[in-house]
């Protein structure tokens, strides 16, 4: 098939495709050498779980990139492991299946060779695995108050799994898996590299912001893994692991495995002969009578005492450790800046990078692409001159970042890209796009916000002249099935 | 059980001894200060003292469910025990973990009793019965576990009437000491058991101050928690002395008793924001230096720990002022009026003055913010509230402020940009509560009928002897009493001088009685104590009224819902009432705070504060911004306001 989608003659379009709460953009450049040819970039293809229709809408935009590329992808980005940028890959596989894929680029934090990127991974194993057992244990338990905690940490927890059909648990690292296999092999960037040219693509640099390689930007949560004296093994005490081995214990003991049980035993506060089993406490010789009145019941005038327990208060802890988890994952988005470098303009795609992500963007610069000065190229510079940002985490707070994220953005062409579904959030009682921030967006931007649910501002925007408007629309375009909408940054 | 003892032959004894660890024992392996970690804190002596331990007002039970394990109840009665000031410190025992945390909790509660002139209670259990109201049902014991959660945390449940306390793996905060298993239990920081029992006790005192409101509320709660913790930590003199002995040079570097603060919850990194609020080491200098007050700091803070701190930063700098002048003419003697001590160690005695200043100081500054809790309003409280409290509470008990106590209160509530919204200056005399005008005084004495006589009936004794049950009960008939009086006809005017509603031409989303008129609550009769001008102690019967509406957020909304066009459910719950503080000598009102339930500014400043300041964290985009859930949880789903608070402070983001 040949491919539908004309990239410009200098410049690069930007297709958003609108599968809900999900990231999906299809870049197209103009191939040199004077064929009509294109190249082509996908950043990610993924819609969130439980998006109503969500699985059969992410397989029409995947057949939709496979006409609009001819088959042919040039790169494929998968920016993090998180079910709304990867189950794309997932629920239209047979699709991507069937394109030619050149090269997959993946954060360095995705690379099974990197010490630290193998820790991290097993931390954040071992973090969901924890926490899915935890949720497991709230949602049995009889008090309403757990169950409502197991409902909104579910929610948050959609970001890593589905569950799918007959209890099977399907997870981004399968996904991700899948991705990895495409590549041969895939190529682990890193902030700071030196900046990448597309093959038989002129006029365009790509910069890789992010993630980290600094530990501590990576994880703000857990200091502890900065110390590798420590953390002699990947598996070690701390407060998190802690609570995991006794969410997964709590479920079923003997599930453990080896050097997880050796933890699990290590995490007791006091050991044999002080503990009592808590199934025993009751019968207890000596102490039993103080333990049932006191505790399983019934009370000491026979009435009921059980509204005072706390079996599953502890796993109230779950529902931070789930947004550290989020948090962190997203901080191992892979970030980018792509430059055209006749005009200097640049287009940012942060994907979900948080704030340690966003920070150490300060932390590199390309000496080798300073000004005449011998100043090197910063980040700064970068975010000064982008005239394309893809806004992070469908426009939750976090993910943008505020004096030296947006502030810093100052080109007075900017135009911003959510992929959002506002409906579909307010579902979930979430906040996004989080209105202090959409609002300011509106102001950096004059009003040129592209939406993946509203798409284009209803009518003219206040702060936009007439001829910036219709300037601002000529370069859009929207597909009448609603399943994309585009903008082309002209050089 | 006490053993069998002939109590005709020994006298009962006042109090007793048990240890306790003054600092956290993590901490204590890295400061100076550990060759004394010790503390032995004296409780009332409590025949009915038993396994748990358990007594009339507290039961701890060692129940750890995340590890599937229960830990047997110390016997404090044990001979050997009692013989000893009960067990000797140790991590290990989770004996002495019971021993500590019931010490430091019973304490607590005498500290406030003592303020108070009165017995305490928890706050009432709420049931729901099918189709029927809430039921308030009593609450004899606090429940105490110390082993209940795996995670850096401890809170106050109010709907399980129990104080949770965390433990978690010492490598988190031991980098570089490297304690392989070691665990830290926030059940042994003395601060943080302090920190969580007044959660309780003001909770069992102000049940409404756990509703967000304003943003001040939670701050309040915050504030006042580790104001009683802080300065229960000070009254201890052994815990001064110690330090105040390796001073060197200028005594009048009261800068170690303001590190001596931040280093308390250190360990857990509790204190976080009160560490930031009272200075920080200078960087250049290595030198710990105070943090210059900052009066525009209070506008742009609004998390509650946080704007709390400025609170308690406010409350340690008037401490200062005034332990400061009360050594002053030690100083002057010890240093022959230099200010600068000779070489060499500091003289024990004078340590021990200096220590025992300090000590009874912070004794007066605790009593004085617990009295100021009887003097604030019963709903929507702010800081400018608490201070005017703060203020009027001390001038019914200290005619003679040798020390200007007052007066330091208030020029460091000042320098943080802490006023109340409707006062004319901030002279002692402007921020005591006002009296009632001559009508209004007028209309109390009709709604009080049988002068101070018959009111002094309704002064059941709080004493020690009665049995809190009691005093539940009884303080429940008088309620109904006072509500009967307040909805006769009679008591129309009062009710108005009260800044409360009867009227039927009201807005339709004031809750209304089976009689369809505005429905008053009763919220609490009890008694308070002060000190007259000739120094006889005098009581006060304190009446709290209050009443409800329904609020919504779009302001049209609410104006249909005012006029009867719509009708429940709300999206929060707006309250207004008054504090009555009546003299049981003349049966006069002395003063009268109030919130109106018809200010419309008011609500609009609620409504404001429950929509426009959204919270950006991560945790407020997933799991709901905690103070419009807190309205929107009915009862029976009893949302847990401290353990988010606490959880979500602990993982703060910074952009």
């Amino acid at each position: 098939m040949s491919p539908t989608m004309v990239p410009p003659d200098a410049g690069v379009t930007v297709r958003m495709y609108r599968p809900g709460i999900g990231d999906c953009f299809l870049l197209a450049f103009r191939a040199a050498g004077g064929e009509d040819g294109a190249r082509y970039m996908l950043i990610d293809c993924g819609v969130l779980v439980g998006t109503p229709g969500g699985a059969d809408r992410i397989r029409d935009i995947a057949e939709d990139i496979a006409e609009a590329t001819g088959g042919h992808l040039h790169v494929l980005v998968a920016t993090h492991e998180h079910w709304d940028h990867l189950s794309g890959f997932q629920y239209a596989n047979g699709t991507f299946e069937d394109v030619i894929i050149d090269e997959v680029w993946l954060a360095w934090t995705e690379d099974p060779d990197d010490e630290v990127a193998e820790r991290l991974r097993q931390k954040h194993a071992m973090a969901l695995k924890g926490l899915l057992a935890a949720v497991d244990q709230l949602g049995q338990a009889d008090e309403e108050r757990a169950l409502a905690m197991a409902g909104a940490i579910n929610r948050v927890l959609d970001f890593h799994r589905e569950l799918g059909v007959e209890g099977r648990i399907n997870t981004t690292a399968e996904q991700m898996e899948y991705v990895q296999g495409r590549g041969s092999p895939p190529r682990y960037r890193r902030p700071g590299e030196p900046p990448i040219v597309l093959p038989d693509v002129e006029g365009v640099r790509i910069y890789v912001l992010g993630p980290p390689e600094n530990e501590a930007r990576l994880s703000k949560s857990d200091p502890s893994t900065t110390d590798s004296e420590v953390y002699e093994r990947a598996l070690a005490l701390s407060e998190a692991n802690a609570f995991y081995l006794a969410a997964l214990a709590a479920g079923d003991r003997d599930a453990l495995l080896d050097d997880e049980g050796e933890l699990w035993e290590r995490s007791h506060p006091f050991h044999p002969p002080v503990p009592i089993a808590m199934d025993e406490a009751a019968e207890h010789e000596a102490h039993g009578d103080f333990f049932r009145a006191r505790y399983f019941g019934p009370g000491e005038n026979g009435e009921d005492i059980g509204w005072r327990r706390i079996d599953t208060e502890w796993l109230g802890a779950a529902g931070q450790l789930a947004l550290d988890l989020d948090n962190d994952t997203n901080n191992t988005s892979l970030a980018l800046a792509i430059e055209l470098t006749e005009s200097g303009q640049v287009l940012i795609f942060p994907a979900d990078a948080q704030v340690g992500n966003w920070l150490s963007w300060y932390d590199v610069a390309w000496p080798d692409e300073g000004d005449c000065e011998g100043d090197p190229l910063t980040a700064g510079d970068l975010l000064r001159r982008t005239v394309l940002y893809k806004v992070g985490h469908h426009g939750s707070h976090n993910a943008t970042l505020r004096e030296k994220g947006l502030e810093m953005m100052e080109s007075p062409d900017l135009v911003a890209m959510i992929p959002v579904n506002g409906d579909h959030a307010e579902d979930r009682e979430w906040a996004m796009p989080f209105p202090p921030l959409f609002a300011r967006l509106e102001e950096k931007t004059k009003g040129r916000i592209i939406r993946a649910d509203t798409g284009l501002p209803a009518g003219r925007p206040e702060r936009l002249s007439e001829s910036e408007w219709e300037s601002f629309r000529a370069k859009v375009e929207e597909d009448s099935d609603g399943l994309w909408i585009q903008y082309t940054v002209t050089e | 059980m006490t053993p069998d003892v002939n109590h005709a032959q020994a006298p009962r004894p006042p109090g007793r001894r048990l240890r306790a660890f003054a600092f956290d024992p993590i901490l204590s392996r890295r400061i100076a200060t550990a060759d004394i970690n010790q503390v032995a804190i004296k409780v009332p002596w409590n025949d009915e003292l038993s396994k748990g331990p358990a007594d009339d007002y507290l039961e701890v039970v060692d129940v750890d469910p995340a590890s599937g394990a229960c830990y047997a109840p110390v016997d404090l009665n044990d001979p050997y025990l009692l013989a000893q000031d009960g067990l000797p410190p140790s991590e290990g025992n989770p004996q002495f973990h019971q021993q500590m945390v019931y010490a430091v909790a019973r304490t607590t509660i005498r500290h406030f009793e003592r303020a108070l002139g009165r017995r305490v209670l928890w706050s009432p259990r709420i049931t729901f019965d099918p189709g029927e109201g809430p039921e308030d049902a009593f609450v004899r014991r606090l429940r105490i576990y110390p082993h209940a959660l795996r995670e850096a945390n401890a809170y106050y449940s109010p709907s399980k009437k129990a104080l949770l306390f965390g433990y978690f793996p010492a490598s988190r905060t031991d980098p570089g000491e490297n304690l392989p298993g070691g665990q830290v239990f926030t059940c042994l920081s003395h601060d943080i058991v302090a920190h969580e029992t007044t959660h309780a006790l003001l909770d069992g005192l102000h049940r409404r101050f756990i509703e967000p409101s304003n943003v001040d509320v939670w701050a309040l709660h915050e504030a006042f928690a580790d104001i009683v913790a802080l300065f229960q930590h000070f009254s201890y003199p052994e815990v001064l002395r110690h330090q105040i002995a390796r001073t060197r040079g200028s005594l009048e570097q009261q800068n170690l008793l303001a590190q001596l603060a931040q280093q308390f919850g250190q360990a857990i990194g509790r204190y976080g924001a009160l560490r930031d609020a009272l200075g920080d080491v200078d960087e250049e200098t290595s030198e710990w230096k105070p943090r210059e007050p900052d009066p525009e700091q209070i506008i742009h803070t609004t998390e509650p720990h946080a704007r709390g701190a400025i609170l308690v930063a406010a409350i340690f700098d008037a401490f200062l002022t005034i332990y400061r002048r009360r050594i002053a003419d030690l100083l002057r003697i010890a240093t022959g009026g230099t200010g600068v001590l000779p070489e060499g160690q500091v003289h024990p005695d004078l340590v021990d003055r200096l220590a025992q200043e300090a000590a009874k100081t912070a004794q007066h500054i605790l009593h004085m913010c617990i009295r100021a809790l009887d003097y604030c309003p019963p709903v929507d409280v702010n800081f400018g509230d608490y201070l005017r409290a703060l203020i009027t509470a001390d001038a019914d008990l200290v005619s003679d402020d040798r020390f200007n106590y007052r007066l330091a209160v208030i020029e460091a509530f000042r320098r943080r940009g802490i006023y109340p919204l409707d006062v004319r200056s901030l002279s002692e005399e402007s921020l005591l509560w006002d009296a009632p005008t001559p009508e209004q005084q007028e209309a109390y004495r009709r709604v009080f009928p049988g002068g101070p006589a018959k009111l002094r009936q309704f002064v059941p004794s709080w004493g020690l002897t009665v049995d809190r049950k009691d005093i539940y009960d009884r303080a429940r008939r008088n309620q109904a009493h006072v509500h009967s009086w307040f909805t006769d006809p009679d008591g129309r005017d009062a009710v108005r001088a009260a800044g409360l509603t009867l009227a039927e031409d009201t807005p339709a989303t004031i809750n209304r009685g089976p009689d369809g008129r505005p429905a008053l609550e009763v919220h609490s009769v009890r008694p308070a104590h002060r000190v007259g001008p000739d120094g006889q102690t005098l009581t006060d019967l304190v009446v709290e009224i209050t009443q409800w509406r329904r609020g919504y957020y779009d302001p049209q909304v609410q104006e249909r819902a005012d006029r009867g066009e719509i009708g429940p459910p709300w999206d929060f719950v707006f309250r207004g009432g008054c504090t009555l503080l009546v003299s049981l000598e003349t049966a006069r009102v002395r003063y009268c705070v109030y919130k109106r339930i018809r200010s419309a500014r008011r609500l609009e400043s609620q409504r404001r504060f429950l929509t426009r300041d959204i919270d950006p964290s991560l945790r407020a985009t997933y799991l709901g911004d905690p103070r419009r859930r807190y309205f929107a949880g009915s009862d029976v789903e009893a949302v847990e306001p401290f353990a988010l608070l606490h959880r979500s402070y602990e993982h703060q983001e910074v952009t």
